[in-house]
C-alpha cells in the first residue's frame, strides 16, 4: 500500500472531528464542513454516467465534494485511500427503497404525509451501506391511492440537515390493485348531538378501477379551486393540507404513480396527458406495451428487480389464474423503447444484494451501461438530485464506493463506501474467512489440486479442493498460476532466542523455551517472507543431553498464536561405541518412564475420585505387579490401547487397563475421539478364558461389549457400540505394568478431601514425558553406524518417537536401520562435496525410504533453508520429496500433524504460494498466510 | 386541620398517632441530605403550619415545647421525591380517540390507587400526573401529592400542561407526526378564523351595525382551548419522544411551542442532538439496557443516564408504574451511580430538577427555609437497598410510618396472623377492637369534619 498509516491516520482524525463538529439537530444551523481532503487512486474508475471504465486514474476529494478525475499524481502530502486493484464507482442512488419503514395510513389521502419524517436519521444503515447505497428514495407508503410525498436522503452523516437532499420529492399516487383496498374508517365524534351526530363507519373510494381516475381528477380540482381549507373529512387530524396536489398540477413537484400492470400504466399516463404533469412510473412491471408511448410522453420509469424468485406462493399457482407475476425483462423493454429508468431491489431484498439485482436487470436483457446509469446518472435524474449525486465529476458529492471487482460480477463485495468523503462503511474482510485460489494446489501430502481453492476461517482450514464455490463475503485472493503449498517448517532453529547483544542459549530440558519467544520477534518476518510459517525451536547443542525443542509460528498476531507446542521434543546425542554404550540413553529413558508413570497413577486415581469411587468402600487390593520374572506372565494386566476407524470419518482411540483375577477381568475404558475424551468407564463385566477376552462396559450411549482375540501382546475382534454397529478392533499392549499396583497407590495419598495429590512437576524430565507419551520426538544427534544401530534398536523397542540429526553413516550402510525407516534430520548444507564428487544427502536418504525433514540450525539466516532444497532438487532430490520434507515430513515426525503440516480441512491456516513452482529458483513468493492471516503480500510488487 | 379524616384506607394505620394535628413540628435528624444545600449532621427542621420555618445544627437551636418532636436522630432525613411525569394512579392512562387535548387527568385520578400508596412508601412526595403516551394531544396533567381522599385534596398544582405524544399508534412514526401537525394546524386555522370574525364584528362596530355597547362574547371552543393555549405559549406541553428516530422532529416542535420532552427508552443515539435543548429532559424509568448491534450482533449495555450525564444534559429520573426495580427510587439512583453518575447529580434528578421542570423549585425538591416541609426519614443511605423510608412527612404532617404501614405488616408479618389466605390486608375485615390497629378499608374516623384546604403550595 502506498502511504496508508498517514492516510489513514489522516482520515480518522478527519472523522473525529467531523463527528464532534457535526453533531447538531435538522433545525440547527450547519456548521462548517471540516476540511476532508485526499485523493483516492482507483485501479478501475466507473463515472456513473455508463462511460467506458478508466484505468489507473487519481479521484481527488476536497470539503467532501469531488475535486478532480484525472491521471495526475496528487501532491505528496494528500493522504490517499488506495484501491489500486478495486474498481471505484458512484455511490448507488437507490431509486426506491423501502428504508422509511412508513406504514400506511387508514385514510385514502394523505398528500402531506412526509417520508421523511419516518426516516430514522440516527441509525446506522448498515446493510444498505454494505451494499453501497449511499442516496436512497424514501417511500411515504405504498397502499393507499394518495400516500404523501417521497423524500431523497443520505444514508450516512452526522449532519441531519445536509442529508435531506429532497424533502418534497414528489407525490406518490397509486392507481393499481391496492388503492382499492382501504379499510373503512370510523370517525366517532367525542361528544355526539342531534347537530353532530354519530355515523357509522364510511367506505373509501375508490373500491374499483373504474373510480381511480375520476377520483385522483377530483382531488387535483379541489386543490387547484380557490377554495384554501384543509382537504378530507373527518377529524382535524386526519384531514390534509392540499398544497402538495396544486405543486403536482403546477409541475412544481412529479407524480410518482404505482402501477404495476399495463392498464394501471396506461391509465397513469392519460392522467399525464391530461393534466401536463411530470410523471414517474413506479414499478410498472408490465410496461412492456405501453412502453413507447411512455417514452413519447418524456414520462419515467423506476423498477424494482426480484432477486430471488418465485417464493411468495410456492406451489399455489394455478393455470387460470393470472397472478401478476415480476418481470425482469421489464426494464430492458422500457429502457429499449427509449425511457429513462431507474433500476431497485424488489421489495424484501436486503440492499447488499443491490448490485445482484442490477446483474439480473443485465441477464434479461439491459446493456450494461444502461444499467449502470440506472443506479447513477439516470437514477438521481429521476429523482431530481443530479446536481450533487449520481456521477463522480468535479462539484459533486464525494459518494462512491470501492469494489473488489466488476460490479455487476457475482463474487463482488463493496470494500468501502464513503458519503460525502467520509468513510461510512469498511468491510471486516477478516471475518468471513479469505479463500485463496491458485493454479495449483499441492496439499504437502502429494495429492495436487488443479484451480485449487483453500478456505479458511478463524484461524482453520475450512476446505480445500477444486473449484470451490467462494463463501459470501470471504476474502478472495486470485492467483492463477500461481502455486499454493503448506507453510513451510524449519525442523531446527534458533529463530527467536537470539536476544539484543545475547547469542542464542545453550538448551537446556527444563526450558520453557516457549514463553521466552516474542510473537512479533523481528528475525521472524525475514523467514516468513520465504515461506516458513513454523519453526522447531532449541538452544545451542552442548553435551549428551541438549535442550527442550519448542515448535512456534513466526506469522502470528499474538502470543497465544505463536506456540504450537510448548514441548515438541528433546535434542540429545548419542555417539558412543562399544558394549552397553546406549546405557546412558536407556537409564535416561527409564527415569522417563517412571516419571510418566507416577502420573499415569494419578490420573487414574484423579479419574476414579471423579467418579466417586474413592468416597466409596475401598476397593480391594489388586494382586500384586510382576516385578520379578518368576511371577507367572500376565497375559492381560496392563496398558492395552487400540485405534478404530469408522468408515474413515471418524478416530476412536480406545485405552484398556485391565487387571485379571482368576478369569475375572477388571480395570476401565477411555474412549477419545478427535481431541475430546470420555471420562474412564469401569469395565461392568469382563473374563478372560482361553485366549478369548470378554468385556462389557457403558459407552456411547448404551452398553458396549469388546470381545477378542488375545495374542501376546496384541489383541483382534470385535467392538459393539450400541448405536454405531460393530467395529474391527486390532490393539496392542503398550504396558504391563500401568495397571495401578496398589503397593504404589501410596505414591499418590490423597488430599484432606480425598483428591489425589499431583506428582511434583519435574521440568527436566517433562520432555521426556511428552516423547514416552508420544506427544513429541526425540532428536538424537548422532553420525557413527554402531551408536545409529543401537538408538533405532532402543527407542524401537520403547516406542518412543525419534529423529535422527545426521546420521552419516546410514547413508553408507544402510543396514544400520535394521530395516526401520526413521527419519533424517538435515540441514541445512545437503549437497556437499566428498571425494571430488557432489554427494547429494537428502536425495541419498530419500532413495534409502529414509523420511528427511530439514533444519537450518540457524537463526538469522533460517529464512534460506527453501533455497538449500532447491539446490537439493537441483541435484536430484524429487521436487514431492523436497515438498514433504519441508511440510508433511517434519509435521508428522513432531506430532504436529494435527496442527501443521498438509492443507486439510482442520488444519492451521498456514500457506505459502510461489508464483511457480517452489522450487524453481526463479519463483517469488507471492503470499504467506498465517494462522489465517495475509502475513506477506508481494503481489503488487510482481504485478 | 383534621388530616386524619382525608385518610385513603392504607394509610389510616400510618396516621392513628396524630389524633391531634400539631402546628410545629420538629424533626432531629442524624443525618439531614437538604439537597440544595449542604450535609448536616445533627440537625433540626422545625416546620410551621406546613412551611419549613429553620433548619439547623440541633446545638443551635431551641424546639419549642409546643412543638411535636420526631426523634431521627440516628436516621437519614432527606426531602421527599419529585417525579416529573408519571401516569400512575389512573384509571386507565388514555382515551381510546387521540385528538382530545380539554381532557384532564382530574377526572381520571383515582385517590385510593395502590399506586400512590407505594409512593409514599418509596418517600415520594410529588407526582406530576399526565395522560400516557398512547394519545396525541391527551389532556391536561395535574401534580399532587400521594395523599388525600379526594383529588382536590392531593392537588398541588392543576392544569400543568397538555400531553403530547409521537408515539406511533396505527399508521406508524410518519402518519403520527403527520397527524399532530395536522391537529396544530388546525387549531391554527381556527385561531385565524376566530380573529378573522372578530375583527370583522369590530369593524362592523366601527360601522355601526352592531350595537356600540355591544361585547364580543364569543369565546374559544372548550375544547380547543387547551392548544390554542399551547399554540400562544400560554399553555405547556409534555411531549413523550419513544425513540431516538422521532428526537428530530422533537426538535422542531420544540422551536415553536413551549415543550417538555419526555424520553422513552430507546434514545442513546439521539444525545448528540438533544444537548441542544438547553432544558432538563425526562427520561424514561429504563435507564439502562441492552443493544444489539446490527452488525457484530454483539450486545452491548447502554445507560441513556449516563450518556446524558456526559453529554451535559440535565434529566429527571422517573420510576417504573408496573413494578420491577426500576419503581425504586434508591434502584433508579443507584444504576445512575453504579454507571458512574455523580452521587450529588443522581440524587438531583429525583428532585431538584423535577422540581424545577414543574415550576415548584420554590415549594418542593429541597430542604430550605419557607419550602413545604415535605420530608422523609430513611434508617439509612437513600442508595442502599436494605434503606427503608420509616416515616413520610408531607407539609409538616405525618402521612406515613412504616411501622405501621398495613401492607408492610401483612408482608412481613407472622403467618398466622394473617386473616386469610388469599385475601390481602384491604379485603380482611378488621379484627375485634381498636387496638388491633391493623388496616381496615375505611378509617373510623369517617364521622370527622370535612378537610380544611392546606396551606400552601396550591
Amino acid at each position: 500500500m502506498h502511504r496508508p498509516r498517514s492516510a489513514l491516520a489522516a482520515l480518522a482524525a478527519a472523522a473525529a472531528f467531523a463527528t464532534a463538529a457535526n453533531a447538531q439537530g435538522r433545525t440547527g444551523a450547519a456548521a462548517p464542513a471540516p476540511a476532508r481532503d485526499f485523493a483516492v487512486r482507483c485501479g478501475t474508475l466507473l463515472l456513473g454516467d455508463g462511460a467506458p471504465a478508466r484505468h489507473d486514474i487519481w479521484l481527488t476529494v476536497k470539503d467532501g465534494k469531488v475535486q478532480g478525475v484525472g491521471t495526475a499524481a496528487p501532491a505528496d502530502d494528500v493522504p490517499v485511500v488506495d484501491a489500486r486493484g478495486k474498481v471505484v464507482m458512484p455511490g448507488i442512488v437507490a431509486v426506491d427503497t423501502d428504508l422509511s419503514r412508513a406504514t400506511d395510513s387508514d385514510y385514502q389521502v394523505t398528500p402531506d404525509a412526509l417520508a421523511v419524517d419516518s426516516f430514522d436519521f440516527e441509525r446506522t444503515w448498515h446493510a444498505a451501506l454494505q451494499g453501497g447505497v449511499t442516496t436512497a428514495y424514501l417511500s411515504p407508503g405504498r397502499q393507499r391511492l394518495v400516500s404523501g410525498q417521497g423524500a431523497v436522503v443520505k444514508l450516512a452523516g452526522r449532519d441531519v440537515v445536509a442529508r435531506v437532499l429532497d424533502e418534497n420529492n414528489c407525490l406518490r399516487v397509486n392507481v393499481g390493485d391496492e388503492a382499492l383496498r382501504a379499510p373503512r374508517v370510523f370517525e366517532p365524534v367525542p361528544h355526539p348531538t342531534s347537530d353532530e351526530p354519530l355515523e357509522a363507519s364510511r367506505i373509501q373510494t375508490p373500491t374499483a378501477r373504474i373510480a381511480v381516475l375520476a377520483e385522483l381528477r377530483a382531488l387535483f380540482a379541489a386543490a387547484t379551486d380557490a377554495v384554501r381549507t384543509p382537504g378530507g373529512d373527518g377529524p382535524a387530524e386526519h384531514r390534509y393540507d392540499e398544497q402538495a396536489l396544486a405543486d403536482v398540477i403546477a409541475r412544481k413537484l412529479p407524480l410518482r404513480a404505482a402501477a404495476f400492470r399495463t392498464q394501471d400504466v396506461r391509465r397513469a399516463l392519460l392522467l399525464q396527458q391530461e393534466l401536463g404533469l411530470r410523471l414517474v412510473l413506479e414499478d410498472p412491471q408490465e410496461i412492456a406495451p405501453v412502453a413507447a408511448l411512455a417514452a413519447a410522453q418524456q414520462a419515467t420509469a423506476v423498477f424494482r428487480v426480484p432477486v430471488r424468485f418465485g417464493m411468495a406462493s410456492a406451489g399455489g399457482e394455478d393455470r387460470l389464474e393470472q397472478r401478476p407475476e415480476p418481470r425482469p425483462d421489464a426494464p430492458a423493454k422500457a429502457a429499449a423503447a427509449g425511457l429513462r429508468i431507474g433500476l431497485a431491489p424488489a421489495p424484501g431484498v436486503p440492499l447488499r444484494d443491490y448490485l445482484m439485482a442490477v446483474a439480473i436487470a443485465v441477464r434479461h436483457g439491459l446493456p450494461t451501461a444502461t444499467a449502470l446509469r440506472a443506479i447513477g446518472a439516470d437514477a438521481a435524474a429521476i429523482l431530481g438530485v443530479d446536481a450533487r449525486v449520481g456521477t463522480l465529476a468535479p462539484g459533486k458529492d464525494a459518494d462512491f464506493v470501492v469494489l473488489s471487482g466488476d460490479p455487476l460480477a457475482v463474487g463482488t463485495m463493496v470494500e468501502q463506501t464513503w458519503v460525502d468523503g467520509q468513510r461510512a462503511y469498511l468491510r471486516d474482510a477478516g471475518k468471513q474467512g479469505l479463500a485463496v485460489r491458485c493454479g495449483r494446489v499441492l496439499d504437502g501430502t502429494g495429492r495436487t489440486f488443479d484451480r485449487g481453492v483453500v478456505l479458511m476461517q478463524d484461524g482453520r482450514i475450512k476446505a480445500v479442493g477444486e473449484d470451490l464455490a467462494v463463501p459470501f463475503g470471504a476474502e478472495l485472493v486470485d492467483l492463477p498460476g500461481a502455486v499454493a503449498v503448506p507453510g513451510f517448517v524449519d525442523a531446527f532453529s534458533h529463530l527467536g532466542l537470539a536476544g539484543d547483544g545475547q547469542p542464542v542459549p545453550a538448551g537446556q530440558p527444563n526450558q520453557g523455551l516457549h514463553e521466552a519467544i516474542a510473537h512479533d520477534d523481528p528475525m521472524f518476518a525475514p523467514a516468513l517472507a520465504e515461506g516458513l510459517t513454523t519453526v522447531l525451536v532449541a538452544g545451542k547443542d552442548g553435551g549428551s543431553v541438549n535442550g527442550r525443542i519448542a515448535a512456534v509460528k513466526t506469522g502470528a498476531a499474538d502470543h497465544a498464536g505463536l506456540v504450537l507446542r510448548a514441548i515438541a521434543g528433546l535434542r540429545l546425542a548419542h555417539d558412543a561405541i562399544g558394549p552397553d554404550a546406549i546405557k546412558p540413553l536407556r537409564e535416561q529413558l527409564e527415569r522417563g518412564k517412571q516419571y510418566v508413570e507416577q502420573w499415569q497413577k494419578y490420573d487414574k486415581a484423579l479419574a476414579e475420585w471423579q467418579q466417586g469411587k474413592v468416597a466409596a468402600a475401598p476397593p480391594p487390593p489388586p494382586p500384586p505387579p510382576p516385578t520379578d520374572g518368576k511371577a507367572p506372565e500376565d497375559p492381560i494386566g496392563g496398558v492395552w490401547e487400540a485405534e478404530i476407524d469408522i468408515q474413515g470419518q471418524i478416530r476412536l482411540k480406545v485405552r484398556l487397563e485391565l487387571q485379571l483375577d482368576g478369569t475375572k477381568v477388571t480395570g476401565t475404558v477411555k474412549i477419545s475421539f478427535g481431541e475430546r475424551d470420555m471420562p474412564a468407564q469401569d469395565i461392568a463385566a469382563g473374563s478372560y478364558e482361553g485366549g478369548k477376552l470378554k468385556l462389557e462396559f457403558r459407552g456411547m450411549g448404551g452398553t458396549a461389549t469388546l470381545e477378542a482375540t488375545v495374542a501376546g501382546d496384541t489383541m483382534t475382534g470385535k467392538l459393539a457400540f450400541g448405536r454405531m454397529g460393530e467395529q474391527d478392533v486390532a490393539g496392542t499392549r503398550t504396558s504391563k505394568t500401568a495397571a495401578a499396583p496398589a503397593a504404589k497407590k501410596s505414591d499418590t495419598k490423597p488430599g484432606e478431601d480425598g483428591k489425589p495429590k499431583a506428582p511434583k512437576v519435574d521440568e527436566n524430565l517433562e520432555p521426556l514425558r511428552a516423547a514416552i507419551e508420544r506427544r513429541a520426538t526425540l532428536v538424537v544427534r548422532c553420525s557413527r553406524g554402531a551408536a545409529i544401530a543401537d538408538v533405532i534398536e532402543l527407542l524401537e523397542k520403547e516406542q518412543v518417537p525419534y529423529v535422527l540429526h545426521g546420521a552419516d553413516d546410514l547413508l553408507d550402510d544402510a543396514s544400520f536401520a535394521r530395516g526401520k525407516h526413521p527419519p533424517i534430520l538435515l540441514g541445512p548444507e545437503v549437497v556437499i562435496e566428498e571425494d571430488g564428487g557432489l554427494q547429494n544427502l537428502a536425495a541419498g536418504f530419500s532413495d534409502r525410504d529414509l523420511p528427511v525433514l530439514f533444519g537450518s540450525g540457524e537463526c538469522a539466516t533460517s529464512r534460506h533453508l527453501p533455497l538449500h532444497v532447491a539446490y537439493a532438487v537441483r541435484y536430484g532430490l524429487s521436487p514431492s520429496d523436497a515438498l514433504a520434507a519441508l511440510t508433511s515430513v517434519p509435521a508428522a515426525a513432531f506430532k504436529l500433524d494435527d496442527r501443521i503440516g498438509s492443507l486439510a480441512k482442520g488444519k492451521d491456516a498456514d500457506l505459502v504460494v510461489f508464483s511457480g513452482d517452489p522450487f524453481e529458483p526463479q519463483s517469488r513468493v507471492l503470499l504467506v498466510v498465517c494462522n489465517g492471516r495475509i502475513v506477506v503480500d508481494h503481489r503488487e510488487a510482481s504485478r | 386541620m383534621n388530616a386524619h379524616s382525608l385518610l385513603t384506607a392504607a394509610t389510616a394505620a400510618a396516621l392513628a398517632l396524630s389524633a391531634t394535628a400539631q402546628d410545629l413540628l420538629a424533626v432531629k435528624a442524624g443525618k439531614l441530605l437538604t439537597i440544595g444545600g449542604p450535609v448536616l449532621e445533627n440537625a433540626v427542621v422545625l416546620i410551621q403550619n406546613g412551611r419549613i420555618q429553620k433548619i439547623a445544627k440541633a446545638a443551635e437551636v431551641e424546639i419549642p415545647w409546643t412543638a411535636k418532636v420526631l426523634d431521627a436522630s440516628d436516621k437519614v432525613v432527606l426531602p421527599t421525591w419529585v417525579i416529573a411525569h408519571s401516569q400512575g394512579g389512573q384509571r386507565g392512562f388514555n382515551e381510546n380517540m387521540q385528538n382530545v387535548p380539554w381532557l384532564t387527568v382530574a377526572d381520571a385520578i383515582d385517590p385510593a390507587a395502590i399506586w400512590f400508596e407505594d409512593c409514599l412508601r418509596n418517600g415520594v412526595g410529588t407526582v406530576h400526573v399526565v395522560p400516557g403516551n398512547a394519545t396525541l394531544l391527551g389532556g391536561s396533567g395535574m401534580v399532587v401529592r400521594p395523599f388525600g381522599r379526594t383529588v382536590e385534596d392531593m392537588t398541588v398544582a392543576a392544569n400543568t400542561g397538555i400531553k403530547l405524544s409521537l408515539l406511533a399508534t396505527g399508521g406508524g412514526r410518519l402518519q403520527q407526526i403527520r397527524k399532530l401537525r395536522r391537529a396544530l394546524d388546525d387549531v391554527r386555522d381556527y385561531v385565524a378564523d376566530f380573529a378573522r370574525r372578530k375583527a370583522e364584528w369590530e369593524q362592523e362596530q366601527k360601522a355601526g351595525a352592531v350595537a356600540a355597547d355591544a361585547k364580543w362574547t364569543e369565546e374559544y371552543d372548550r375544547q380547543k382551548k387547551p392548544v390554542v393555549d399551547l399554540l400562544q405559549k400560554k399553555q405547556r406541553g409534555w411531549l413523550f419522544v419513544p425513540s431516538a428516530a422521532e428526537v428530530d422532529e422533537a426538535m422542531r416542535l420544540l422551536a415553536e411551542l413551549d415543550l417538555q420532552i419526555v424520553l422513552g427508552a430507546n434514545v442513546d443515539e439521539a444525545v448528540p442532538a438533544l444537548t441542544k435543548i438547553g432544558k432538563p429532559v425526562v427520561l424514561d424509568d429504563v435507564i439502562e439496557y441492552f443493544e444489539t448491534d446490527e452488525e457484530t450482533q454483539k450486545e452491548r449495555k447502554v445507560c441513556s443516564a449516563k450518556l446524558l450525564a456526559d453529554a451535559g444534559v440535565p434529566f429527571a429520573l422517573s420510576l417504573g408504574q408496573f413494578g420491577g426495580p426500576t419503581s425504586y427510587p434508591w434502584w433508579q439512583l443507584g444504576t445512575c451511580v453504579r454507571n458512574g453518575i455523580d452521587r450529588r447529580q443522581a440524587l438531583e434528578a429525583l428532585t431538584i430538577v423535577p422540581a424545577r421542570l414543574l415550576g415548584l423549585e420554590d415549594q418542593v425538591g429541597s430542604l430550605a427555609e419557607g419550602k413545604l416541609g415535605n420530608l422523609q426519614i430513611l434508617s439509612g443511605d437513600p442508595l442502599q437497598a436494605t434503606s427503608w423510608v420509616e416515616t413520610v412527612v408531607l407539609e409538616g404532617e405525618v402521612v406515613y410510618e412504616r411501622a405501621k404501614d398495613p401492607r408492610l405488616q401483612y408482608l412481613f408479618g407472622e403467618e398466622k396472623d394473617k386473616p386469610a389466605k388469599a385475601a390481602g390486608p384491604a379485603a380482611a375485615e378488621p379484627p375485634a377492637g381498636e387496638a388491633a390497629k391493623p388496616p381496615t378499608t375505611e378509617p373510623a374516623e369517617g364521622k370527622q369534619p370535612p378537610a380544611e384546604r392546606k396551606p400552601g403550595g396550591r
